[in-house]
């Protein structure tokens, strides 16, 4: 029997039976009266200098209302890291898909007519797509002012990395490279903006860092904070992109130019094209062991696609250069991270966030050391692993882990040893770990945490407000569950309000799997303050000092004599007349023990928790085809305490389908010109259902100190060992590795051949 | 990719859809399931000013079994024809290729007869069907002709049709073999819901005297502006016995890349094509002499 009565339970998730049942509003669905609906003109070019514009025609078809260019716009540079953004192209267009131009009409066939009557005069002007290439000195700038292309370097070192290699038994050597994929969420970006007489903005959409954005936008927009609210909506899936984007920022100005309320959504291509796919890098690695298999040290050189303008890459590309040297014990570790302008789609935030990219890498390399040494895969990473309450090189405080016994589970339930041992024709195994954060306090830079308001009417029921973002990963049923617990009453009492900066906490958002362990904590903060107010009004009612009183199942009662008890309705009608029809409204926050890295050597703990996994593929490769079939999945993962066991394994499930789509299939694909030749899901291919196996999820359920009942998160570590798990399986099954995702049959088939051709 | 006005029209009668093709010519597009037209339409690929709805016509979905023949009306769908008796006995071929086609909600609402006009090269319908050796039956407002559908596809999204023209059904003719078998590979990027880079289907049957192979046709799909057949391949095989037909296999297969000419797109190179057609000719001729022959392989 568990210790609690709603957490650690599966339940499902409270919005399901609408979302099933298509009863949810998302974004898309919302209309407001006199709304708009806006579409925007792309670049047909990767760089061309903007000659001329030409919106007389569009402008005087019927039904449309606005026509706006960057001449109608603040025409102030801002961005959420660099000041590379304007709101709509500026004499000069950097990327195809670049924003060119919007309208907003009475109905979207009118506002697409309208975009065939813009005429746009361009001349081409030389482009370069390949970040390697692009920091060439004869490379073409995608920014005047920004010397060989670079939006960022970072680097970081600890120890003695040339010494620890030159006395290294083994150094595997190798460059791979992490191709740019999509995030391909159900519901494309899109927004809904009004504009009231004062001039204040209200922004309806699917953000993941609503109050991080907002500053962002009044920056763009010339306004003051508070003359702008967002709201966040139900909103289908975001897995990292939905920050920050220039289709919000136009919705705004049209609807200001309009004078009426516009929702622009984005057609498929349109967000293939504008969105904010993944960082590609080339990542260049050295690895040292000893003889015995004790990794020595570490040193990267990753080389990132900024994209055009810079959202998140350069952070990303700084993640992918350290955050896995957390995960063993290295003597040493350096890497230097080059984030460049290429004239392509600005890329950011993907599940994983650079931690699965340099995942991919690390963790194929220890595998070929493996072999090396003669040393079974899943012991070296035994002998290596970081251990409970231990500090990493970066001084990261590691508390509740769950590693070791990741790999255990993993490797028992998968019959490892034994499958390792009887090696089959084209049959392989392979395993790779991974960790992670569940905060990142090098991101949030103000400060980091959480907060919730726990608002008790005199009905009894409890509203919950929080301040990060849902976007279908299950946060509101996860918070419900924790303010349950604490409350000590039914779960369908519980309503989750969107977040609407008016109203909620100012949240970090929902980035770096910090929403349950931060905004977890932050809502059970409050509830707490809820629960001593209630419990003050419940001792009186039952004559008894408030630290008698606790409250079961909707039952405040006495911990002495149980029998004596008084409804949570009851004691919350109470509460209200008492206080003249006050609700009780408990507020609450929570700041975690991080520091902020030293700027210069990087040194500090970044999260207040920290979550580990150990998955392992079996594969079956077509020898004749080179068709890769993933015939079984074991996915073990360290995420604390599980608040809901369903919900993390969904997120387990959702985010080996995803890392396997990368793998083996996923890939956006540029033609010589740069240009997109796959913007739709008839050629950007995802897997399907029948392309993923049973994945078995293990829950390792070590109590974290700082998570809200012990949790960790899980949303990205359910992803980054997923690569390496399955192009492992692939090597043994092949002694073939291919260091280029993803590994469609053809370039496997390739390789087979070539390796036939050898050993002829 | 919103789809531009248009006019509608709908028949319920072959008659009537014939007049109403008539009348408009050029500028009307019949509809059947529109998995094909809609998306067209959307990336304005066409942009006709009339659209005929063919699905309100009745009895133009049957399947009907006949004494020498099977013939399929052109509205059936392929979740209809993949789970049809007749044709998982009489046509295996076309109901593993037709079960193919897409997911179960596009092969609830796609028709054959779209299948057939909409002429891609990787149809998946059409290789069963050349290498079934079946007719199509045109209508027009004037009369009905009936023609091998070898001579139907022109080139990628063309055929015979003209804009009058309908394809009233398609006849599979019953071959009156001892013994018959055939089957159907497809290589797609994932396992369900993609288009067939390449598509084999291949025939054989079992000779009077049922120790020779006789009647093979082995059909490409995704290779060449057409969906083609591979009638050099075809004849290597013929007239032979198993284990004469079981060697003769990997030359068959090169017979019939040697027959292809295909492209090199985002999907797959050509070279790659290629080797799967030598894989899948192999593999389906592998699997159909196994089963006229009986042997277990
Ligand atoms: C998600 C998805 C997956 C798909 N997967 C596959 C696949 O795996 N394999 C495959 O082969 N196809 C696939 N398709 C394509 C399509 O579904 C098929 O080609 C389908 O059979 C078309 O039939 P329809 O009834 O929808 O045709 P429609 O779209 O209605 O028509 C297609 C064309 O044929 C014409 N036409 C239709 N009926 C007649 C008739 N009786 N006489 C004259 N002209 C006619 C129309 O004018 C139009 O030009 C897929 C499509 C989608 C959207």
């Amino acid at each position: 029997m568990s210790e609690f009565d709603i957490v650690n339970k599966s339940y499902p998730q409270i919005d399901g039976l609408n979302k099933a049942t298509g009863k949810t509003e998302f974004v898309s669905d919302l209309v407001l009266p006199n709304m708009l609906y806006g579409r925007v003109l792309r670049s047909p070019y990767a760089h061309a200098r903007i000659d001329h514009i030409d919106i007389s025609k569009a402008k005087s078809l019927r039904g449309v209302k606005a026509v706006i260019t960057y001449d109608d716009t603040p025409r102030i540079k801002f961005g959420p890291r660099s000041e590379d953004w304007t709101i709509l192209a500026d004499g000069k267009v950097r990327f195809y898909g670049d924003e060119v131009a919007a309208v907003a009409a009475v109905d979207e066939d009118i506002a697409e007519e309208a975009l065939d009557l813009i005429k746009v005069e361009y001349t081409e002007l030389p482009a370069v797509f390949d970040p390697v290439e692009a920091m060439k000195p004869d490379a073409p700038l995608v920014h005047e002012n920004k010397e060989n292309n670079l939006a960022a370097e970072f680097k970081i070192e600890a120890g003695d990395v040339d010494q620890d290699l030159k006395n290294s038994y083994f150094v595997y050597k190798d460059r791979f490279y992490t191709n740019q994929v999509y995030q391909a969420y159900l519901e494309p970006m899109g927004a809904l903006a009004s504009v009231d007489l004062s001039g204040r903005i209200t922004l309806w959409t699917g953000t993941q860092i609503p109050n991080m954005m907002r500053i962002t936008y009044a920056k763009a927009l010339g306004i003051s904070l508070d003359k702008l609210r967002v709201i966040v909506p139900d909103y289908g899936g975001g897995f990292g992109a939905k920050m920050e984007n220039n289709v919000h920022l136009i919705t705004i100005v049209l609807a200001q130019k309009a004078g009426q309320p516009v929702k622009l959504i984005n057609t498929r291509f349109d967000d293939f094209v504008g969105g904010n796919p993944r960082v590609a890098m080339y990542i260049d690695i050295k690895l040292g062991v000893t003889k015995d298999g004790f990794i020595t040290g570490k040193d990267v050189h990753i080389v990132g696609t900024n994209g055009a303008r810079t959202v998140y890459a350069p952070v990303i590309v700084a993640t992918a250069c350290y955050r896995p040297d957390s995960l063993y014990r290295f003597k040493s570790v350096r890497a230097i991270g080059h984030t460049v302008y290429t004239n392509t789609v600005p890329t950011s935030c993907f599940r994983g966030f650079g931690n699965s990219q340099m995942t991919f890498v690390l963790e194929s390399a220890l595998d070929m050391i493996a072999e090396e040494l003669n040393i079974d895969p899943a012991e070296l990473r035994l002998k290596n692993g970081i251990g409970e309450n231990e500090v990493s090189i970066h001084g990261w405080k590691i508390t509740s882990n769950g590693l070791k016994d990741c790999v255990l589970l993993a490797t028992k339930k998968a019959n490892w040893n034994q499958k390792r041992k009887k090696r089959k024709f084209f049959r392989g195994i392979g395993l790779a770990c991974c960790n992670h954060v569940s905060g990142n306090r090098a991101f949030a830079r103000e400060f980091d945490g959480g907060a919730g308001i726990v608002r008790i009417g005199r009905d009894g029921n409890v509203t919950v407000y929080y301040g990060e973002s849902d976007m279908g990963q299950g946060q509101k049923t996860v918070f419900a569950q924790i303010v349950a617990e604490r409350l000590g009453v039914p779960l369908d009492i519980i309503t989750v309000e969107q977040v609407d900066t008016d109203i909620s906490p100012f949240g970090m958002g929902s980035f770096a799997t910090r929403g349950t362990l931060m905004g977890g904590n932050g809502v059970l903060k409050a509830a707490e303050d809820a629960f001593k107010q209630l419990a003050a009004v419940a001792a009186d009612m039952l004559q008894a000092p408030p630290d008698e009183v606790e409250c079961k199942k909707g039952k405040f009662f006495l911990k002495s004599s149980p029998q004596k008890s008084v409804s949570f309705k009851e004691v919350a009608e109470m509460a209200t007349f008492k206080r003249a029809g006050a609700p009780v409204v408990g507020v609450g926050f929570y700041k975690p023990p991080t520091e902020l890295p030293d700027p210069k050597t990087k040194y500090g703990n970044i999260s207040p928790a920290y979550p580990f996994g150990c998955h392992i593929a079996e594969v079956e490769v077509d020898p004749d085809t080179g068709q890769i079939t993933v015939t079984d999945y074991v996915a073990a993962n360290d995420i604390g305490r599980a608040i809901n066991p369903m919900a993390v394994e969904g997120q387990i499930q959702g985010g080996v389908a995803q890392g396997l789509g990368w793998t083996l299939m996923e890939n956006m694909a540029l033609d010589d010109k740069g240009k997109l030749i796959n913007p739709d899901f008839l050629d950007y291919v995802i897997p399907c259902v029948m392309d993923v196996p049973e994945i078995k999820p293990i829950l390792v359920e070590p109590v974290d100190p700082e998570g809200p009942y012990g949790a960790k998160g899980i949303g990205e570590p359910a992803l980054n060992p997923v690569m390496a798990a399955i192009t492992n399986a692939i090597y043994n099954a092949t002694g073939i590795r291919i260091k280029e995702l993803p590994i469609t049959a053809e370039k496997m088939l390739k390789k087979l051949k070539e390796m036939k051709n050898k050993i002829k | 990719m919103r789809i531009r006005p248009f006019e509608y029209h709908t028949a319920e009668t072959i008659k009537e859809a014939l007049t109403i093709l008539e009348k408009y010519g050029t500028e009307i597009k019949v509809i059947a399931g529109g998995t094909d037209l809609l998306l067209a339409m959307k990336q304005k690929k066409i942009l006709p000013h009339h659209l005929l709805n063919l699905l309100e016509i009745n009895d133009l979905d049957y399947i009907n079994d006949e004494p020498s023949e099977i013939r399929i009306g052109a509205l059936a769908k392929h979740s209809y024809i993949a789970s049809h008796p007749i044709i998982r006995n009489e046509a295996t071929v076309l109901a593993e290729a037709t079960g193919m086609i897409g997911s179960w909600q596009i092969r609830n609402v796609a028709t054959i007869g779209g299948n057939l006009c909409n002429a891609s090269p990787a149809a998946d319908s059409a290789p069963p069907l050349l290498a079934l050796n079946a007719k199509i039956v045109i209508a027009d407002s004037k009369n009905e002709k009936n023609l091998p559908i070898s001579s139907f596809f022109t080139g990628p999204g063309t055929t015979l049709l003209e804009p009058d023209q309908l394809l009233k059904e398609i006849i599979i003719p019953k071959t009156k073999s001892r013994r018959k078998a055939n089957a159907y590979l497809k290589l797609t990027r994932r396992r369900g819901v993609d288009l067939a880079l390449v598509g084999v289907a291949f025939h054989g049957e079992l000779d009077e005297s049922g120790e020779k192979l006789k009647n093979v046709a082995i059909a490409m799909g995704g290779v060449a502006p057409t969906p083609i057949r591979a009638l050099e391949a075809e004849a290597e095989l013929t007239d032979l016995s198993y284990e004469k037909a079981i060697k003769k296999i990997p030359i068959a297969a090169k017979a019939a890349v040697a027959a292809t000419q295909p492209i090199t797109d985002i999907r797959a190179t050509a070279e790659y094509r290629k080797d799967i057609v030598d894989v899948y000719v192999r593999r389906t001729a592998t699997k159909v002499l196994n089963i006229l022959f009986n042997k277990d392989g």
